[in-house]
């Protein structure tokens, strides 16, 4: 008996000790987390917090992020600041971990001098912090999260990225209908929340491009043989195959094997080169759309310049998001005036309409960015000898 | 009509793939007396065995199988070194779980060496199809997929039935302790079908590379399930009816898409097994005691 609490005894000195350390590191941590944003806290200044992961997976968008974001600022402190005054950007690392997301949006949400909140890299992490957003009431602008949940899940989360739901009528009209002038389509979808949201806006796009819809085949993840769907396909002889989905590899492989030249034309792998290298010849002919930054503007082109001057490598669709989100911000303060409060910033950021790096910028009742096909980067583009060109509309 | 015919050769193509794993597999079960499960990742390695013997000889198909098959028959030795030997009486989760570790370990080890990215396994066959009749669609890849499975089962089916060899492995697959005591070496023996079998199922996944165009280190792990599933049709053990298992799976999965969506690909699979379990527990074989 005596042996046994003993032990015990033992055991709950250990687990004392243990936690002491804990406790001494959390607080340690938490204070050099804290002391990073604290530093320097003029009252006049305009404080936003980011997160973003700066280490981990996906550090370099993180690092993207705050390149981007961080010239964002420094221009717009540079013309003058805010109403005159500055805004200030603090950087917290999430790590890419939801977690760490949701703890960081708490700080900020907890920290009345903070307005707004930017970031959230992967819809994970933006899903993450959006109660938090929602009870607080602080807006959360993500610049990458895609996941047409995330947005919906409060009226202060809002998002840049097409979901496609949205985009996909733009690449009916503008790669179905306008460049390759089809009439009718079959269609191949990814059968997940994204390829079926796809599928959806495909549909709706279809019917008011007056496109024929002749027959639509659904597969899961992770499909290797699509000879059967082919051979449906090839019976209802569409002029056009379009496939659904963000790998379009081994279909289009299987259909050029099957000996079927019929056009085919994907929405959602964004013109990568990785569809090139896996299929070689077969690529060839392969339509696809894609938001481009276009470097023939003359301020667009300065950003690219810039930001590979200081991030050490070339800006991707995201480093121009992340820019987009701060320039929205910005504006979106600039016009509350003089009563910058999180709730009138959220009003004024729900009202956006205006011009950025890839074009027109509204947002829709669940805080979705709505592409104005008129006013918008949106490019088409099509495999020519072994890459992508951008080919100019019929 | 002649699209269901289509839809009926792609079936039948798939099925001879399935067919040469689920061959593969009996023949380990078979010898060794246990199920596998790092069959799906061995087939992974006998594709980027021939992947890249494409890369250093040219796409030659001849030149890929016989790199997987030396590939495979290699790892065959290991795993049979490693999960079975010392474990042939012992309780059998144990080689389970020997062999579940093996093939994770493999996988992972290949995520290292070969990368997470698919590559590319283009103009091994180029895009040519015959069509019949109106529209009966067949294309040389599935003539050359279907060939060369036939080719394997004939010499497989030689071998075992004409050879001592072939002999001994049939005679270890009914009675391990009986064929010791008329003097066939059973570890050997059991050695050189657990490096035979391995051998088969690295070829599929070269014809699996071959078939899909593409190579990538987790291709193996889904079809892993598909080629159990066509042995377990074909009572496990049975090297014909297995064959008869995987064909069976290809073309119901094949018909199945034709009459709905290929997204119901699996349900059809499993459901179809069930049934078939449900009936006849002991899958198409004929004797109740034929499973070890």
């Amino acid at each position: 008996m005596f042996h046994i609490n003993k032990h015990h005894t033992r055991n709950n000195m250990k687990k004392v000790a243990l936690s002491m350390i804990l406790a001494t590191t959390m607080l340690c941590s938490c204070l050099s987390g804290c002391s990073k944003g604290t530093s320097e806290g003029a009252s006049d200044e305009i404080k936003i917090g980011v997160i973003a992961p700066l280490t981990g997976n996906y550090a370099e968008h993180g690092k993207s992020f705050e390149v981007a974001m961080s010239m964002a600022v420094e221009e717009i402190n540079e013309a003058g600041g805010i109403n005159g005054r500055k805004l200030e950007l603090t950087f917290n690392d999430t790590e890419g971990d939801n977690k760490k997301a949701a703890d960081l949006a708490s700080m900020y949400a907890e920290d009345e001098s903070y307005v707004a909140m930017l970031g959230g890299f992967t819809s994970g992490c933006a899903m993450a912090a959006a109660p938090i957003c929602d009870e607080s009431g602080i807006v959360l602008l993500s610049p990458t999260a895609s996941n047409a949940a995330y947005a919906q899940m409060s009226k202060y989360c809002f998002s840049i990225p097409n979901i496609s739901t949205l985009e996909a009528p733009i690449m009916v009209k503008k790669a179905v209908a306008g460049y390759c002038g089809a009439k009718s389509v079959y269609v191949f979808a990814l059968n997940s929340d994204w390829g079926m949201g796809a599928l959806e806006g495909f549909k709706a796009g279809a019917e008011e491009a007056g496109v024929e819809i002749l027959g639509v085949e659904t597969y899961v993840a992770g499909e290797t043989d699509y000879s059967a769907m082919i051979t449906k396909a090839a019976a209802a002889n569409p002029e056009m195959i379009v496939i659904l989905d963000t790998q379009v590899a081994t279909v289009l492989n299987q259909i050029r094997t099957a000996g079927l030249t019929t056009k085919v034309a994907n929405y959602g792998s964004s013109a990568s080169n990785e569809v090139i290298t896996l299929c070689g010849e077969n690529a060839e002919g392969l339509v696809a759309s894609a938001e481009i930054l276009d470097t023939s503007k003359e301020e667009n082109k300065a950003f690219a310049e810039n930001f590979k001057e200081r991030a050490g490598f070339d800006p991707s669709l995201y480093a121009g998001y992340a820019y987009t989100t701060a320039y929205i911000m910005a504006d979106a303060i600039e016009r509350c005036g003089e009563n910058v409060t999180r709730e009138a910033i959220r009003d004024e950021i729900a009202k956006t309409d205006g011009t950025y790096l890839y074009g027109g910028v509204t947002f829709n009742e669940n805080g979705n960015r709505v592409i104005d096909p008129e006013n918008a980067s949106y490019e088409v583009f099509e495999v020519q000898n072994g890459e992508w060109v951008r080919v100019q509309q019929k | 009509m002649e699209y269901v015919l289509s839809q009926l050769i792609n079936g039948i193509c798939q099925g001879m793939i399935y067919a040469l794993m689920a061959i593969g597999y009996s023949v380990i079960a078979g010898v060794t007396g246990m199920v596998s499960f790092c069959y799906g990742d061995l087939m992974t390695m006998g594709a980027f065995a021939a992947f890249y013997m494409f890369e250093f000889a040219g796409s030659n198909i001849v030149l890929g199988v016989i790199s997987s098959f030396i590939a495979c028959w290699l790892l065959g030795i290991i795993i049979y070194k490693l999960c079975y030997e010392k474990f042939l009486n012992a309780p059998r989760h144990i080689t389970m779980i020997c062999t579940f570790a093996f093939g994770i370990g493999m996988r992972n080890l290949a995520q290292i060496l070969f990368g997470e990215a698919r590559k590319p396994v283009l103009n091994v066959v180029g895009n040519r199809a015959i069509i019949l009749g109106k529209s009966i669609r067949i294309t040389m890849l599935q003539i050359t997929i279907i060939v060369t499975v036939i080719i394997l089962a004939i010499l497989l089916s030689w071998f075992l039935n004409k050879t001592k060899w072939g002999l001994s492995l049939r005679a270890i697959s009914q009675d391990k302790t009986a064929s010791y005591v008329v003097g066939i070496n059973a570890k050997r023996y059991s050695l050189i079908g657990s490096c035979l079998g391995s051998s088969l199922g690295g070829v599929a996944g070269l014809l699996l590379a071959v078939y899909y165009q593409t190579v990538y280190v987790t291709m193996g792990n889904a079809l892993s399930m598909k080629s159990f599933s066509a042995t377990v049709l074909g009572g496990l053990t049975d090297v014909p009816l297995s064959a008869l298992g995987g064909l069976c799976i290809g073309v119901i999965e094949n018909l199945g898409i034709t009459l709905t969506d290929s997204s119901f690909r699996d349900l059809f699979t499993f459901s179809f097994l069930m049934l078939i379990l449900l009936i006849r527990p002991q899958g198409f074989a004929s004797k109740k005691g034929a499973r070890p």
